[in-house]
Order: structure tokens, then sequence, then C-alpha cells
């Protein structure tokens, strides 16, 4: 199993799009109170910069955890993934519990670049830092969520660019129905967390009955 | 160490290989031939499992391929046309992850890049498709299996790394690998029995002067 996390955290690691996602989302949120001061957006009225700014978080969240999951995981799908288990005599279970878990630290990494704007826009806005601290922690329990999905629909498309469509569709759907039946979006997350255990037990439970031998339009 | 019986497998209709029986005991080798879709692929592919019998049984090591998929992988490493995709990695790390994966030394990794002739540190996806194909032969040697399914293992490998690819293999069999070889040239002579396949069965079966008398390496591959 270490020998599978190691390559799993290489392959994630080596992805320049988990980069290239953390230094977007660290510097959109930095430029939202160059753009609009203090103050935040004008017609957002009674709301704070760092409650504005907290709502931004959320939407580069949903639209960007997605993408970075789709393109960090390592590629094998179907066959690939057979092939895999074959060579290395891992079950796919495990490969996909490691896979599970870099795409999750991947995307725990791209939250937590951002902190820094997070913390002074919550210095700027005078907002307690256990408010701050609670977002946060809500922001991350959206990892296993946003991972979750993505390696669901990774692993069921053939077509990266489906599955990545697929996955950031899915994403805003079910944070939307979270969001609509929680009182707070931090309660959503929490409960998408609970869920998403639940999603990625089924998958790793199925796993090695789905994967254990290749298609046989491939064999 | 292996034991196949009544081995069938049809796909989708056509029957590619129909009730093959064969046993080969530990470090033992056979080499398998045959014309193109007469079943040598997926035989090779059946003792992988990678794909599952339609009929018949293969007991490896003393367990079902069938009911113990996972298990039976643990003793067997298999070289063939499946793909290996870069995801960013160098050949000695990926070399090195199946060495690891499989509870072998990482120093298997370099050995079994030298003996197909691979630079360890190019990534890759800088790889030519048949450069791959060594690729997946070295990850079968570092994997360090009991038995060893070599599918055309020598297709992409030039004379020189041949002659190193056979003499391993010649050591590993004393050693006690077990190893069958897919292939209709170079093999005759490198392993102790040959078999040859028509309409998926077995039309031939010959035993081979022993290895171990010093047949030159360049006979024994052919080249």
């Amino acid at each position: 199993m270490r020998a599978v996390m190691l390559r799993e955290a290489l392959v994630t690691a080596r992805q320049p799009a988990l980069v290239g996602a953390a230094i977007l989302s660290a510097t959109l949120l930095a430029l939202f109170p160059v753009a609009w001061g203090v103050r935040g957006i004008p017609t957002f009225g009674g709301i704070s910069l760092y409650d504005q700014q907290f709502r931004l978080e959320w939407i580069l969240a949903l639209v960007l955890m997605p993408w970075t999951a789709a393109r960090v995981i390592a590629t094998e799908r179907g066959d690939d993934l057979v092939g895999l288990s074959a060579l290395t005599a891992i079950q796919p279970s495990r490969l996909l519990l490691a896979r599970l878990a870099a795409a999750t630290i991947a995307l725990v990494a791209t939250v937590a670049g951002a902190l820094p704007v997070a913390i002074s826009a919550q210095q700027m806005s005078a907002v307690l830092a256990s408010r701050l601290v609670a977002d946060q922690l809500a922001l991350l329990a959206f990892a296993p969520p946003a991972a979750t999905i993505t390696v669901w629909w990774m692993q069921m498309t053939t077509d990266r660019l489906l599955g990545w469509l697929g996955a950031a569709a899915t994403t805003l759907v079910v944070a939307a129905l979270a969001r609509l039946s929680a009182a707070t979006m931090n309660q959503a997350a929490v409960a998408l967390m609970m869920l998403s255990i639940v999603a990625a037990a089924i998958l790793i439970a199925r796993a090695d009955v789905w994967w254990r031998y290749l298609s046989e339009r491939r064999a | 160490m292996i034991a196949i019986s009544g081995l069938t497998k049809t796909f989708e209709h056509r029957t590619t290989l129909a009730g093959v029986d064969l046993s080969i005991d530990r470090g033992g080798s056979v080499a398998v031939s045959g014309a193109d879709r007469e079943g040598r692929a997926t035989l090779m592919q059946l003792l992988a499992t990678l794909v599952r019998p339609t009929s018949g049984t293969i007991v490896i090591g003393g367990l079902d391929a069938v009911t113990d998929v996972y298990r039976v992988r643990r003793l067997v490493a298999y070289a063939g046309p499946t793909r290996i995709l870069p995801n960013r990695l160098r050949v000695d790390e990926y070399l090195r992850f199946v060495a690891g994966a499989r509870h072998q030394p990482s120093a298997a990794a370099g050995i079994a890049a030298d003996l197909v002739g691979l630079n360890r540190d190019v990534p890759i996806e800088a790889l030519a498709d048949e450069t791959r194909g060594r690729l997946m032969l070295a990850a079968a040697i570092a994997a360090g299996a009991g038995v060893l399914l070599l599918d055309h293992p020598f297709d992409n490998l030039d004379a020189a790394a041949r002659d190193r690819v056979c003499e391993w293999l010649v050591a590993a069999r004393q050693n006690g690998t077990t190893i069958i070889v897919s292939d209709n040239e170079h093999v005759a002579g490198l392993c102790d029995r040959n078999v040859v396949l028509r309409d998926g069965c077995i039309v031939e079966s010959s035993a081979n002067a022993p290895l171990d008398q010093a047949v030159p390496r360049r006979e024994l591959v052919g080249a």
C-alpha cells in the first residue's frame, strides 16, 4: 500500500494543474479587494468584505475542485486499471483508495494555498478568528466530496473531458441540493463530506468486482 | 506449479481456446507457439488472470485463478500488449513502483531497466510505443514473481538486450521461476518444452534438451 500511496502522491504532485489551481484561486481572491476595495461589491450592501470573499471562495472551490481533481489524478481507468492491478498485484480497490486520498490531499492543498488571502480578508473585516477557522474547515470538508465525485466520474467514463464535465455538473448539483437542505453552507459541506465517505466506500467495495477482468472487447 | 484443465474461452460466439490441458512444474518453462488468432494471447491473458475463463480450471501455486484472482496475481507477472500510461513518471520511478508494490528491493528496478536496455531517467511519455513494450517486460522482470508470463517478449529488443534477457531467464528458471513464453520466433530452445496451439487446442507438445547444457545464448534467442 505504501508503494501505491507514494506513486499516487508523486503523480498528483507532478501535475502542473495542481500549482495552477492554487495560484489561480489565491490570485482571484487577492484581486477581489483590489477590484472592489475594503467594502466589497456595493450592491451586496451590509455584507462585509470577508463574507463576500468567502462566497467567491466557495464559487472558486465548486468550479476549480472538480477540474483540479480530474487533471491531477492518475489516468488509469477501466482496462488500464485492470492491467495495473495485474502488474502490481494490488487490488483495484486499493489503487482507487490511494487515488482518492491523493486527490483529496491535492484539493486540500489548493484551499490551503488561499489561506493567507482569507486571513487578510478576516483582518480587514475584523471578523472573529473562530469564524475564519470554521469557514476554512468547511471548505476543506468539501475536498473529499469533490475528489470522490471526480474519481467516480473518471472511472465510469472513457473520456477525460467527459469525466470532468460530469464531475463538475454533479458537484454543482450536489452542492446546491445540500445547501437547500442545510441551514448554512458550512453545514452542507459537512453533510456532503459524510455522504462522500459512503460514496467512496461503495466505489472501493465494488472496485474489485467491476475491474477484476479486462473488458471482453479489449481482450 | 500450474495446472490447466479443460480450459475454454469464448468471445462473442467465437471459441479461441477449446479445452486446453497443460501442467507445468515449478521452474519449468514452456514456449507456446502457433499462428496468430489461434489462442496464444488468450491463454497468456487467462494465466495472468486478465480474462475470465468460460469453463475449465487454472490452478497456480495451489490457488484457483478464478475464485482467488487477487492472490494468484501475487504469484504471476505478465508482460504483454497492455498499455502503460506515463502519468509524468520516469522509467525508474515506474519500475520502482512495481518493485515496491511486489515487495521487491528497489534495486530490482535498475536491474530490469538495464536488462532490456532502457534509460532509467527518461520520462515514460518520451518513449516510443515499441520502447514501452520493453518497459512492460522490465516491469514484469522487476516484479520478481514466481511465474513469468511473456507474450512476445523479444519483439522490441535489440540483439544485445535479447541476449541479456535470455541469460536472465535461464538464471531465473534455475532459481525456481516458472516461465511461459508466447512467441513464434526466438524461443526455440529457450524453454524445456514447446506447445503449439491451433484452433484453440494444443496440437503438438514436445520436450527440448535441458537448457543447463550451455546452449549458446545467440542460438537460444535465434538472434
